[in-house]
């Protein structure tokens, strides 16, 4: 397993709202603390994404800013994230929640 | 035309120089897979509502499956799928855009698209796969 990285992590109001509205405190630090093994991590952003056409709720979405020298296992560091992610909680739980990384 | 036949343009934009193309490779990578998705699940007998939400429902069959596989690919769709809103809906410039992630969102559909041929492909899994999804 990959370390914590330190990285600045921000939460929107609307995200903290929609993840105590869920009553799901608890999954959602796991989910940040494994986001926080995303090798190369700067800046973690956490904001509510709205459903737009998609006829869903709306996602608490975990934005993953990697340093650019990490590109290359990108891919594969979004479906290791996303592959413990269904693993680890229920359908109902994991639906609220998206990681996206992004490289610069 | 089948799904994966956005993915030649999805590949030809990523590789264009503009963020509106880049944008543009991330929606079409994502109606890729979700119309490869349903139709899957049109083949393994799934019907949708005139009503219903499909994209919702896609997502919904694949996320809620017990087997792996396709909680695997649900995921993948979940994420082009929340990439697609922002591609198309967030007008302020957006960080993901710039870089490879157009090119990863095309190679991530290609890649789950072929997962998706291979359960088809597998009398043993498809049957598995079509008992793990929710009714």
């Amino acid at each position: 397993m990959n370390p914590v990285m330190t990285a600045a992590v921000t939460v929107s109001d609307e995200a903290a709202a929609r993840v105590a509205e869920l009553a799901l405190r608890g999954e959602y630090e796991r989910m940040v603390e494994q986001a926080l093994r995303i090798p190369g991590l700067r800046r973690l952003r956490i904001t509510l994404a709205p459903a737009y056409d998609a006829g869903d709720d709306p996602r608490v979405l975990l934005d993953a800013i990697c340093d650019g020298a990490y590109e290359d296992a990108a891919g594969s560091a979004e479906t290791a994230y996303g592959a413990w992610k269904v693993r680890t909680f229920l359908p109902e739980v994991s639906r609220h929640f998206c990681l996206l990384t992004a490289y610069e | 035309m089948q799904g994966r036949g956005f993915l030649v343009a999805g590949r030809r934009l990523a590789a264009a120089p503009t963020e509106g193309d880049w944008r543009g490779a991330v929606m079409v990578a994502y109606y890729a897979l979700f119309l490869e998705c349903r139709e899957a699940l049109r083949r393994w007998g799934k019907v949708f509502p005139r009503q219903a939400n499909v994209h919702h429902a896609v997502r919904t069959y694949f996320t809620y499956a017990t087997e792996s596989a396709l909680k695997d690919i649900g995921d993948t769709l979940e994420r082009l799928g929340q990439l697609r809103s922002k591609a198309s809906y967030e007008e302020s410039p957006q960080p993901p855009f710039a870089g490879g992630t157009s090119v990863r969102a095309v190679r991530q559909a290609t890649d789950t698209i072929a997962r998706l041929d291979a359960i088809e492909a597998d009398p043993v899994r498809r049957a598995a796969a079509i008992a793990s999804l929710p009714p």
